[in-house]
């Protein structure tokens, strides 16, 4: 993955070793999953006991409601603009869904309930929609003001009491396990069967923007809007779409949490927008818009939640997490804004590389 | 208090053949059309002032809630003041709230240990000028995106502050430190005077000086800055430092009100000073802002809460109003002008017809 694919003839010899440096610069996922490696190395070289499956469900079971977040504000931010209402509408939906949902019922129920969270989400992204297209304002401050709406109206009117028994179907749902395994130091370890759930919308969301037109709508009007609309890409349903998705992947991620913490808390989401939103753009998503990937947004979380995972054992007290996100996602803006300056965004003249395509899909 | 803007495309002058009264009064209109928010951003204060006298005259009108209006005010104003400033420029700043508790823990920390607050005041400027320049490095620097760069270092800072202080509150500040958020001169807090100052240097900064020029050029049109020979670098670097010690001295403040400082404090404010800004009309993409906005909006905002707890005594329904507002404004400001311009021409037709 290191190897940079050769530089074009054209250019020098010094110019063409700072490009290759670039290059590997600008492959952001290549550097995250480097990154991720020497973090394990690190930590199990002093921690040998971290080197467990315990650990990896652990992280796999952090990242799970997070990558689902993720994969919604992927889309915005692929589209263009920069969603932060999207914790909001996630614990909007779970928490109204599981107010509404009947009390008693088998394992079968608990689809209903999965599929009220993503018609809410859906109905809150077209509310975000609606704000963004006909105010023209950036989505920063139209998200802001519907975060506040939905969240004013979850505590005002629906309700802001924990509610620590769960519906008997989600309640069920909760307690399949793809995977039990025996723990570190005692008892099992368990990964939930809703890992397969999370890994379905991956390959969704993935296969959605690489092979579909609306898919590839996205990018294009997160590239040059103007462009996309002379090229008879309906600019404005294509962005209510994004919406729409965005906010049912959200009121997705929010059940799901519900689901595998066993309580619907209104507060659980307060002030994680960042960490999210952080997750993306390491993963190498241009907040300009027109470039994203889902297999950087997962490594993107899976680093986030390995560094939260792995600080106290490597001796760092957990205080020091948000500075040390911080600076990690500073360095990731920063290798991404240096290597979008000095290498064109399309290199027409250069001859077709192999990871050309991989670098939008 | 001054409001500038860059002027914009000179007012249509091609009056018909016979100009009357109604005529000159619509070009009056016209020519303040940049300040057409402005008039929207009065009225609408005039409104929710109205609504409340009439709602609740005993609980709205009383001094007390006044007092508590001009009390709670500053902070948020000079916050949006500090992110106003960058969206001049056509950036954002979303660091200054994680700037000002960061500036506040650090000058708590030299208060409790000398019990001087002079060197407190200085240690918080002196954090808050770091912070800034962290901030210019990456944004004018190295040309990261104001919106990911103050991303990132609002995480990095707020990380920072709560390392600083442990997860605690900060206690036991100088009474000497303390006593200046209960002070008042003529009536009026002192530190609603110290906003006014700030506010008045920021308006005076912005339409009288060559950087603040500079800087409403940069906003409106960044290209036109470059080819004007304008090092915009520069520009921005001066920028988001004085955001930053703004946000500093929003961070003196908070601390001062609440005896103590916290990684936690104001966490709602960035919103709230974003949403302040907009209502203000401060052009997000850049090239405006008005001053004297940014003070009305905050005490409409401030209005707007305090009503609405004498009326139904619910901090939800004061979140939901404030996003309400926030999404009237934006699409009066939207739609607005569109909307005029056709009623006029409405009215033009059957005036020909």
């Amino acid at each position: 993955m290191t190897t940079a694919p050769a530089t074009p003839g054209t250019a020098t010899a010094s110019t063409g070793s700072r490009r290759r440096w670039l290059r590997i610069f600008a492959h952001q996922e290549a550097l995250l999953a480097i990154l991720i490696g020497l973090i394990l190395i690190a930590v199990v070289i002093a921690v040998p006991d971290f080197w467990h499956v315990q650990t990896l469900f652990n992280i796999l079971r952090a990242s799970m409601v997070d990558l689902v977040f993720a994969l919604g504000v992927l889309l915005v931010i692929i589209a263009g603009g920069i969603d932060v209402s999207f914790l909001a509408v996630g614990i909007f939906a779970a928490y109204l869904t599981v107010k509404v949902t009947p009390m008693e019922g088998g394992l079968a129920m608990a689809i209903w309930p999965f599929l009220l969270a993503l018609l809410i989400g859906g109905v809150l992204g077209l509310i975000n929609a609606a704000v963004v297209i006909s105010a023209k304002v950036p989505t920063l401050i139209a998200t802001l003001a519907t975060s506040a709406i939905f969240m004013g109206f979850l505590f005002a009117v629906v309700g802001g009491n924990i509610i620590n028994t769960l519906p008997a179907p989600l309640r069920l749902l909760g307690q399949v396990n793809l995977v039990t395994a025996p723990g570190a130091v005692r008892g099992t370890t368990r990964l939930s069967v809703l890992a397969l759930l999370v890994l379905a919308v991956c390959l969704l969301v993935w296969a959605f923007l690489r092979w579909t037109v609306p898919g590839r709508s996205v990018f294009a009007i997160g590239g040059d809007a103007e462009a996309a609309a002379r090229a008879a890409v309906p600019v404005a349903r294509t962005r209510m779409m994004v919406f729409i998705i965005a906010g049912a992947l959200a009121g997705l991620a929010g059940i799901i949490h519900v689901t595998l913490t066993g309580r619907a808390d209104p507060t659980t989401f307060l002030g994680r927008e960042l960490d999210v939103i952080a997750a993306v753009v390491l993963g190498g998503a241009a907040i300009t818009g027109g470039k994203g990937s889902v297999r950087g947004t997962f490594l993107g979380v899976v680093l986030i939640s390995l560094i939260q995972s792995s600080l106290v054992p490597l001796g760092v007290p957990s205080i020091w997490q948000r500075a040390a996100v911080g600076v990690l996602l500073l360095v990731g803006v920063v290798m991404q804004t240096l290597a979008a300056r000095s290498t064109p965004v399309r290199p027409i003249l250069d001859p077709v590389r192999p990871d050309s395509e991989a670098k939008v899909a | 208090m001054p409001s500038t803007s860059i002027p914009s495309a000179s007012p249509t002058k091609s009056a018909p053949s016979k100009p009357d009264n109604r005529d000159r009064a619509l070009a009056l209109l016209r020519r303040m059309g940049a300040r057409a928010s402005f008039v929207r951003l009065i009225v609408v204060t005039a409104l929710i002032f109205l609504t409340f006298s009439v709602l609740s005259p005993g609980v709205f009108l009383s001094g007390a809630n006044f007092q508590y209006i001009f009390l709670a005010a500053p902070e948020l104003a000079i916050l949006a003041l500090a992110i106003s400033l960058a969206m001049l420029t056509g950036g954002i700043d979303l660091s200054v709230v994680a700037i000002s508790n960061l500036s506040a823990i650090m000058a708590a920390h030299v208060m409790i240990g000398t019990g001087s607050v002079g060197l407190g005041v200085l240690s918080a400027l002196a954090t808050a000028g770091a912070c800034g320049l962290v901030n210019a490095f990456f944004i004018a620097g190295v040309g990261v995106p104001p919106i990911l760069a103050t991303l990132g270092t609002s995480q990095l800072f707020a990380g920072l502050a709560l390392v600083a202080t442990g997860g605690t509150v900060l206690k036991g500040l100088p009474t000497s430190f303390t006593a200046i958020a209960l002070a008042t001169f003529a009536g009026i807090p002192v530190i609603f005077w110290i906003m006014l100052v700030l506010a008045l240097a920021v308006g005076v900064l912005v339409a009288a000086t060559t950087l603040g020029f500079r800087m409403r050029l940069v906003g409106a049109n960044p290209r036109a800055a470059d080819y004007t020979g304008i090092r915009r670098a520069r520009v921005l670097a001066a920028t988001y430092l004085i955001s930053s010690g703004l946000a500093g001295v929003a961070g003196l403040v908070i601390s001062a009100r609440a005896t103590g400082a916290n990684s936690q404090y104001g966490a709602s404010y960035v919103l709230l000073a974003i949403v302040v800004a907009v209502l203000a009309g401060v052009n997000p993409d850049g090239g405006y802002i008005t001053v004297a906005g940014v003070v009305i909006a905050v005490l409409a905002l401030q209005m707007l809460s305090t009503g609405l707890l004498a009326v139904q005594n619910s901090a939800h329904i004061v979140n939901i109003a404030q996003g309400l507002l926030l999404v009237l404004m934006v699409l009066l400001n939207t739609w607005g002008a569109p909307l005029g311009d056709r009623l006029r021409v409405l009215r033009a037709d059957r005036a020909a017809r």
